[in-house]
């Protein structure tokens, strides 16, 4: 009887140590799992928003010169703008691919003539306008397409206040600075 | 009677020992856990040009130490370009450190130039990535929401350039702003950042402080701001930091006895209570280099791998007992800021 008290009181005890192990175990789980999940969920909005930006990331990948001098951009005043016609890429607004740009004097004022394509219509060519001041600002950008759609353009001459430009297909416009129209 | 005690006798005491181990194990704080090692460090910058060679140059720097470290660095670096400004024509800008002020369309072709240095300095190291935050702040009169929003146009300028050309891959630009409580109040912050969110799609990193906000290990409430300004709230940090759409916290940990990251724990605490998620922070801002150079008081000279460690500590309840940590997270940035431009 009391064998059989001693033998049953063992199995109470290593039951009850199993189960307290065990217990131990769950008890840390859950606080370990816990802490990883408990700063709650990324809001809808702020995910929706990241997802976006991430998809304006083009997988292309430019090829790294193994000279890292050569592409550096040549030293410019600042603010001021380069005079003439200056391969630079800098767009008054994400609405316009640019391409290139003029810098010059038209009726002794200032103007920058920026030439590409739309960034929603790569087959729309255009020039982008914009007024100098003094002080280096810019005005409002003025957009003018070109009259038939022959892909981005880019300067390539100046005679006074009209700018030649040719489209990637080889079109060639002629963009008048001082009238703001082509011919 | 025997018979009794030897059925009852050890079943009690194991119950007891159960129920003591178990209570134990909730009661006890969470095992000691050191700190990660902290992550190598970038150096932020105060700006005084939109120099575009010298953009290139200083991303170029980086992008060749980045190169020389062994692995994937994940490289976060805030330019700085002062308060926000507005021309005469109406266009926008900021004013840099030395006061010539300088519009948004010469600090993208700056930053962009920032990036496209980085980029070809990798070289060979073509899986590390830059976080280029676009920095201005909350000060003076033309924290507008045009300008929040002529900011964010900034950034995706930059972008777009980056995609076409083929360095997103590694280099992002995000806008950024330092905003402090003390600069300016929440209603002229909350406009700005609500003209940035307006415009799809730019993250924003903010930079600042929250002055004023508890350290004792609460949850932050109304007593945020500062003698100036003292009307901020929890709310209004939050909302700057984390609760708008496009926003993620980097912030200012200079003090040496841990109370700014002790505030944004409560911060956190607060927007884990209030609004159901905590923050995430993408890392801490020190300003060591900065001090060494131009001064600045001891007790707000952490060192990068110090604040950090105090930022890391606090979100991940090192310093208050808790029974789980609602806030803790992994933290991935260190950046020090430097008068050198």
């Amino acid at each position: 009887m009391e064998k059989s008290g001693t033998s049953r009181a063992m199995l109470a005890l290593r039951i009850g140590v199993l189960a307290a192990l065990t217990l131990i175990g769950a008890v840390f789980a859950y606080r370990h799992i816990a802490d990883a999940s408990s700063q709650g969920p990324i809001p809808a909005a702020k995910r929706d928003r990241e997802a976006k930006d991430a998809s304006r990331r083009f997988g292309r990948r430019a090829p790294k010169p193994s000279d890292t001098r050569a592409p550096r951009p040549a030293q410019s005043s600042t603010p001021g703008w380069e005079k003439g016609i200056v391969d630079d890429d800098e767009s008054p607004s994400s609405d316009y691919a640019i391409r290139n740009r003029w810098v010059g004097t038209v009726h002794g004022s200032d103007v920058v003539v920026f030439a590409g394509a739309s960034a929603s219509d790569a087959s729309q060519g255009l020039v982008v306008v914009q007024q100098l001041a003094g002080d280096g600002s810019a005005s409002d950008p003025q957009a003018f397409v070109t009259p038939t759609k022959a892909g981005p353009v880019h300067v390539t001459t100046v005679h006074g206040s009209r700018v030649t430009l040719v489209a990637d297909d080889g079109t060639t416009f002629t963009f008048d600075a001082a009238t703001l129209r082509f011919d | 009677m025997r018979s009794l005690r030897t059925r009852r006798g050890p079943r009690l005491p194991a119950a007891v020992a159960i129920a003591t181990i178990a209570t134990a194990a909730f009661l006890t704080p969470l095992p000691a856990q050191a700190a990660p090692t902290a992550p190598a460090y970038t150096t932020s910058r105060y700006m005084q040009n939109v120099s575009t060679s010298r953009h290139y140059d200083l991303g170029c720097a980086l992008g060749t130490r980045t190169k020389n470290l062994a692995g994937t660095q994940q490289d976060v670096v805030i330019l700085h370009y002062f308060r926000p400004v507005r021309f005469t024509d109406g266009t926008y800008g900021a004013s840099l450190l030395a006061g010539s002020d300088a519009r948004t369309s010469s600090i993208a072709a700056a930053a962009k130039e920032f990036a496209h240095g980085y980029y070809v300095c990798t070289g060979s190291d073509t899986t590390s990535k830059l976080i280029l935050a676009i920095g201005t702040s909350n000060d003076g009169s033309e924290v507008t929401s045009s300008h929040g929003k002529a900011w964010a146009n900034l950034v995706l300028s930059v972008n777009d350039y980056l995609s076409y050309m083929g360095y997103s891959s590694q280099a992002w630009a995000v806008g950024a702003s330092d905003v402090e409580l003390g600069f300016g109040g929440p209603t002229a912050a909350r406009a700005w950042m609500d003209g940035f969110s307006s415009v799809c799609c730019p993250q924003f990193y903010d930079y600042g402080d929250a002055a004023g906000c508890r350290y004792d290990g609460k949850a932050a409430g109304a007593e945020c701001g500062t003698g100036s300004y003292p009307t901020w709230t929890a709310e209004d940090v939050w909302y700057i930091a984390w609760g708008s759409p496009p926003s993620r916290p980097l912030p200012q940990i200079y003090r040496t006895d841990g109370a700014m990251a002790k505030q944004w724990y409560g911060l956190s605490l607060y927007a884990r209570s209030v609004h159901s998620t905590a923050m995430w922070f993408m890392g801490a801002l020190t300003q060591y280099n900065a001090c060494s150079t131009s001064g600045c008081s001891s007790s707000t000279a952490n060192t990068p791998g110090a604040g950090w460690t105090q930022l890391w500590n606090a979100i991940n309840c090192k310093y208050f007992i808790t029974t789980s940590c609602p806030t803790a997270q992994s933290l991935t940035y260190s950046t020090d800021m430097s008068w050198t431009d």
